[in-house]
């Protein structure tokens, strides 16, 4: 691999201690952006019909659906 | 390059503004998509571009588009990230008292206090920057809480961390 030149080789960089902070702080600011989004309408379907539901969506609809999965299944 | 068209939030999700060390950690790490499933999108200011751009990273700012999105400050703006870069060689955790070398992280800074990353984090490594970024009121993170955060939530394994 091509080594590149290093960023700012002499800054004080943060302790353990400050990453198990950072890491609280990111999940509390990623629980408070969800609870403050739209409320959610819970819809009493099966699951199959969901599912079979997503080939009627287009491609946007789908990648709008995709982003939402991943920010869920990343909180 | 050029400046990037911002995209309409989606409800619920979060931004991170970013400094040149966490993107370059990122890059070095294989890692960018990893912070992308965790912030819906990171935003940089220009100056954290020409950084990492001189490091050789300019190919790695392309392909994370749209995913990276590049804003830029106005000129009071950039008067204002000024003074945080001489807050920032003041502070007592900093090593390089140049205040122009600590121009990306300032303007990191000011970039965050935009209202439309009120509900947002800020990525910042360097315990100087850090730490004004905080006297401010700022949400921060370092680029090892995101690491942190992805392996208790099962992104990557801990094993993954390690190599």
């Amino acid at each position: 691999m091509k080594r590149k030149s290093v960023h700012e080789p002499k800054a004080k960089l943060m302790s353990a201690e400050d990453a198990w902070d950072d890491a609280h702080r990111i999940a509390k600011v990623l629980r408070q952006n969800l609870l403050k989004a739209e409320p959610a309408v819970r819809l009493q379907i099966p699951l199959s019909i969901f599912i079979s539901a997503l080939d009627t969506l287009k491609q946007d609809e789908l990648k709008l659906l995709r982003r939402q999965v991943e920010e869920r299944l990343a909180v | 390059m050029a400046q990037t068209k911002l995209n309409a939030r989606l409800p619920g999700v979060s931004y991170a503004v970013s400094n040149t060390g966490p993107l370059i950690s990122a890059f070095q790490s294989d890692s960018f998509s990893l912070l992308t499933k965790i912030f819906a999108e990171i935003h940089i200011p220009m100056s954290c571009v020409a950084e990492l751009e001189k490091h050789d990273w300019a190919e790695k700012i392309q392909a994370a588009s749209p995913q990276l999105s590049v804003v830029k400050l106005t000129a009071n703006e950039k008067k204002r990230a000024m003074i945080v870069a001489e807050q920032i060689a003041q502070d007592p955790n900093s090593r390089d008292p140049v205040a122009t070398n600590h121009l990306g992280e300032a303007e990191a800074i000011v970039l965050a206090f935009r209202s439309e990353y009120q509900d947002d984090l800020i990525l910042l490594d360097e315990l100087a920057a850090r730490a004004v970024a905080q006297k401010m009121g700022l949400e921060i993170s370092g680029f090892p809480g995101v690491l942190l955060l992805a392996v208790h939530n099962r992104l990557i394994s801990p094993e993954g961390l390690k190599v």
